[in-house]
C-alpha cells in the first residue's frame, strides 16, 4: 500500500472513509484480488457452471431417493418394524459419503490445472512480471476454484436437511459432517494446487493429485486390512487418520452411540476406527477415546498449511526459498497453534493416557486366554479319532 | 543516468552460458534493436532485465535502481512482452486489459479510461467486447503490447514483437513503436532479422552466444560491421571508360558490370565515398546514379556472427 493513501494534503494522516475501507479490505483481500475476479468471470460465464451445479444436485437427489427406497425395503423384513430414525441416519450417511466422494473427484480437477495451465498457455510470465505477489496469485487461484466447490457443498445443504424430516440425526452431527467435508475440500484443493505448481504440467499434476488422493482414501484402508491379516490383530487407528472417508465414518458413528455405526454394520465401524467396534466387547463402556476425525482435521490443517507455504515458493519466478519476515512470523504462529492443538488432541479425554493404536484399556482377562490354548491344541491332536495302530499317519503331514 | 545499465551480466543454464558478461548501456528514450540469431541469448537477457530470472553474476540497473536489491522496482519500471505468449480463454479484450490493470492495483475509474486509451493506441477499439482467443495473431500481438503499457512503464522490453506477422501487421507494430518512442519510452526490441530493426532503431546491439559483439548507433555498427562497402553507379555512356577510371581509385576492389551499371567493393569511410564521387565527376564520368548498397545487411550479419562462432 502506498504511503500517499494515508496522507492528506499536507502530509498529515487523515482518517477518512476511504482509508477505513482500505483497512477492512486491504488490496490483496478477496474482493480486490485480480486473479479471483478474472477466474470467477471466466468460470461463471455461460451455462457450464450452472449445468454442473444442476447435475450435482440431481445426482445427489437421485441417490437419496434410491437410499430411501432401499432402507425402506430392508426395514420391511426387520422384526422391530420401520424406524423413521434409521431412515434418517441411513440417508444422512449415504448423502455424506456420496457428497464426499463427488467432492474428492471434483476438487483436484479444478485445482490441478490452476498454476500449470498458466505455464502451459504461456500466460505465466506476464502474470509474474506484474507486481502481484505469489501468495496473491495462489490465494486467488485456490479461492476461485474452492468457492465453486463450496458452492456445490452449500447448495446441497437444503437437500441434506431432508434427513431432519425422518430424524435420528442431530444438527450438530450435520455440522460436524460439513466440517469434515469442507476441510477435506480445502486440503485436496491445496494438494491439487501444490502439484500444479510443482510439476507445471496439468496432466502430471492431475495424475499425481488423484494418486495421492487414492493413496489416502483407498491405500490406507488397504494397508489397514493387510495389517489385520498379516499381524492377526486389529490395525492401529493411526493408519486410518489420513483417510477422509474414515473421518466421515467416525463423525457418523459418533452420531449413534448405541449401535456404534448406524445400520451399516461392522465394516463401517472398522473404517471409522470406532474403538467400540475395534476393541469389541473388551472395551469397557466408561472408557472413551477421541474419535479419529479430530486427528484427521488436525493432520489436514497441517498438510494444507505446509503445502500452501511450499507452493508460494514454487510459483515465484525467481526461486529463492527465502521466507520473508512476515512469512516467518506466520510459520511460527502456525507451528505454535499446531503444537497447542496437538497437545489438546493427545491429552486424554478421560484422565487416562491414550495411544493412537488400538485402545486396550482393559487388562487382558485370564479367561479369554485359556480358549486360545485349547484352539492351538486342536490340530495337534490327530483329528481322525480311531487311529489304527499299524498305519498311523506321519505327524509331519498333520499341519 | 542510463535507463538500462548492465555490468558483467552472466547467466548459465546447466553449465551452458546463455548470457556472457554482457555490458549494456542504453540511454533514456532510445529505441534499441537487439539482434542475434536464435539461441543467442536475447530472450534470456530480456527476462533478466524484466526480473524474471536471477543472474548468476553481474548487476542490472534500471533507471539507476539495482533490481536485485529492489525486485519490486522492475515490476513497475518495465513493461515486458514475451516472445511466445498465450491468452486466457473465456475472456473479453477489455477484461484482459482490466485484469492487468487490477494486477497493478489501478483504481477502477482510471482502469476504465486506461482500457479505452490503450485500445485506441493499439487500434483495437472496435474489438473491445470480442473474446481474446478469437483475435488474429497480429491483434493479439498488439493486445499484448497494450498489456505491457498498462502501468505506463518507462522501459519496454519487447521480445520479437513482429515475429510471425504479415507485412502489414509488421508496419503497424513499427508505427506503434515509433509512437511509443515519441512518448519518451526506452524500448528494447529483439529480433533475429537485422533489416527489420535497422530502419527504425536508433541503436542496435548484436549478440551471439551470449556475448555482445557490437552496440551503438546504427551507422557506427554498420561501419564496424564491414570495412567494405558496395558502391553501385549508373552512367549514361561509355561504361568501359567509367570502369577503368573507377578501378584506379584507391580502395576500390573488384568492379563488376551489372545490368548496364557498375558495382564495386570499396574500402573507406563516408568521407572517402564523397571523394570517390568527386573523383568520378572530375574525370568526366557521366554519373546519373551513385549509391552505397545498404540493403544487403543480412550477408554482413551472417559474415560477422559466423566469424565469432568458429
Amino acid at each position: 500500500m502506498e504511503d500517499g493513501k494515508w496522507k492528506g494534503e499536507n502530509g498529515r494522516w487523515v482518517p477518512n472513509l476511504q482509508s477505513l475501507i482500505s483497512i477492512l479490505h486491504p488490496p490483496s483481500s478477496i474482493l480486490h484480488n485480480p486473479v479471483v475476479v478474472k477466474e470467477l468471470r471466466s468460470r461463471m460465464r455461460g451455462g457450464r457452471a450452472f449445468a454442473i451445479l444442476t447435475a450435482f444436485l440431481a445426482v445427489l437427489s437421485l441417490v437419496s431417493y434410491g437410499l430411501y427406497r432401499i432402507v425402506g425395503a430392508s426395514m420391511r423384513y426387520n422384526p422391530s418394524g420401520l424406524m423413521s430414525a434409521t431412515i434418517g441416519q441411513s440417508l444422512f450417511a449415504g448423502l455424506a459419503f456420496f457428497e464426499l466422494f463427488l467432492i474428492l473427484f471434483i476438487t483436484p480437477a479444478l485445482t490441478a490445472g490452476t498454476i500449470s495451465s498458466e505455464r502451459e498457455n504461456l500466460t505465466y510470465e506476464m502474470l509474474v512480471a506484474t507486481p502481484l505477489k505469489p501468495r496473491t496469485i495462489l490465494w486467488g487461484k485456490l479461492l476461485s476454484a474452492l468457492s465453486y466447490v463450496l458452492l456445490l457443498i452449500f447448495a446441497a445443504i437444503p437437500l441434506a436437511s431432508l434427513v431432519f424430516i425422518f430424524g435420528g440425526v442431530a444438527p450438530a452431527d450435520m455440522l460436524k459432517a460439513l466440517l469434515v467435508l469442507i476441510t477435506t475440500t480445502i486440503t485436496f484443493g491445496v494438494v491439487g494446487l501444490f502439484f500444479s505448481a510443482l510439476t507445471g504440467r496439468t496432466a502430471r499434476a492431475t495424475v499425481l493429485s488423484y494418486s495421492f488422493l487414492l493413496l489416502l482414501s483407498v491405500g490406507t484402508v488397504f494397508i489397514a486390512v493387510l495389517w489385520g491379516v498379516v499381524q492377526g490383530a486389529p490395525p492401529p487407528r493411526a493408519l486410518l487418520i489420513p483417510n477422509p472417508f474414515s473421518a466421515m465414518a467416525a463423525v457418523l458413528s459418533e452420531a449413534t452411540p448405541q449401535s456404534g455405526a448406524f445400520s451399516l454394520g461392522i465394516p463401517f465401524g472398522l473404517l471409522a476406527g470406532d474403538w467400540r467396534v475395534v476393541a469389541g466387547p473388551r472395551a469397557p463402556a466408561e472408557f472413551t477415546v477421541r474419535p479419529t476425525w479430530h486427528y484427521t482435521l488436525a493432520l489436514y490443517a497441517a498438510l494444507t498449511v505446509t503445502l500452501y507455504l511450499v507452493s508460494t515458493q514454487l510459483v515465484k519466478p525467481v526461486r529463492r526459498w527465502r521466507i520473508g519476515r512476515a512469512g516467518a512470523a506466520i510459520v511460527i504462529v502456525l507451528l505454535l497453534l499446531l503444537g497447542v492443538g496437538g497437545y489438546f488432541l493427545f491429552k486424554p479425554l478421560v484422565g487416562e493416557a491414550e495411544r493412537l493404536g488400538i485402545p486396550t484399556p482393559a487388562p487382558p482377562a485370564p479367561v479369554p486366554v485359556a480358549p486360545v490354548q485349547i484352539e492351538r491344541a486342536v490340530p495337534a491332536v490327530p483329528y481322525p479319532p480311531p487311529p489304527t495302530p499299524t498305519t498311523a499317519p506321519p505327524p509331519a503331514e498333520a499341519p | 543516468m542510463s535507463a538500462i545499465e548492465t555490468t558483467n551480466l552472466t547467466k548459465q543454464f546447466n553449465g551452458l552460458t546463455a548470457v556472457d558478461q554482457l555490458e549494456l548501456r542504453i540511454e533514456p528514450g532510445t529505441l534499441y534493436g537487439f539482434i542475434g540469431p536464435n539461441g543467442a541469448g536475447k530472450t534470456t537477457t530480456l527476462r533478466l532485465l524484466a526480473g524474471l530470472l536471477e543472474p548468476d553474476a553481474g548487476d542490472i540497473r534500471l533507471a539507476g535502481d539495482d533490481i536485485q536489491r529492489h525486485p519490486e522496482a522492475a515490476r513497475w519500471l518495465v513493461g515486458y512482452m514475451p516472445d511466445f505468449f498465450g491468452v486466457y480463454d473465456d475472456m473479453r479484450v477489455w477484461e484482459y486489459l482490466d485484469f492487468f490493470g487490477r494486477c497493478y492495483n489501478l483504481p477502477a475509474d482510471r482502469r476504465a479510461r486506461l482500457v479505452d486509451e490503450l485500445l485506441a493506441l493499439v487500434d483495437l477499439d472496435g474489438k473491445c467486447d470480442d473474446y481474446v482467443e478469437n483475435l488474429s495473431r497480429g491483434m493479439r500481438q498488439r493486445l499484448c503490447l497494450a498489456h505491457a503499457l498498462v502501468h505506463d512503464p518507462q522501459i519496454l522490453l519487447l521480445d520479437e514483437p513482429a515475429s510471425g506477422l504479415d507485412p502489414r501487421a509488421r508496419v503497424e507494430i513499427r508505427e506503434l513503436l515509433r509512437e511509443l518512442q515519441r512518448m519518451g519510452k526506452t524500448i528494447i526490441v529483439s529480433s533475429h532479422i537485422l533489416s527489420e530493426l535497422a530502419e527504425m532503431c536508433d541503436q542496435v546491439g548484436i549478440i551471439e552466444q551470449g556475448r555482445l559483439l557490437v552496440s551503438g548507433p546504427m551507422r557506427d555498427v554498420r561501419r564496424h560491421l564491414r570495412h567494405e562497402r558496395i558502391i553501385r553507379l549508373t552512367v549514361i555512356s561509355d561504361v568501359e571508360q567509367a570502369r577503368a577510371t573507377l578501378a584506379k581509385f584507391k580502395g576500390i576492389g573488384e568492379v563488376f558490370e551489372v545490368n548496364g551499371g557498375l558495382q564495386a567493393t570499396f574500402t573507406g569511410d563516408a568521407e572517402a565515398t564523397a571523394g570517390l564521387l568527386a573523383y568520378l565527376i572530375h574525370h568526366n564520368v557521366k554519373v546519373t546514379n551513385f549509391t552505397e548498397d545498404v540493403t544487403d545487411l543480412e550477408d554482413v550479419f551472417l559474415q560477422i556472427t559466423k566469424g565469432e562462432v568458429q
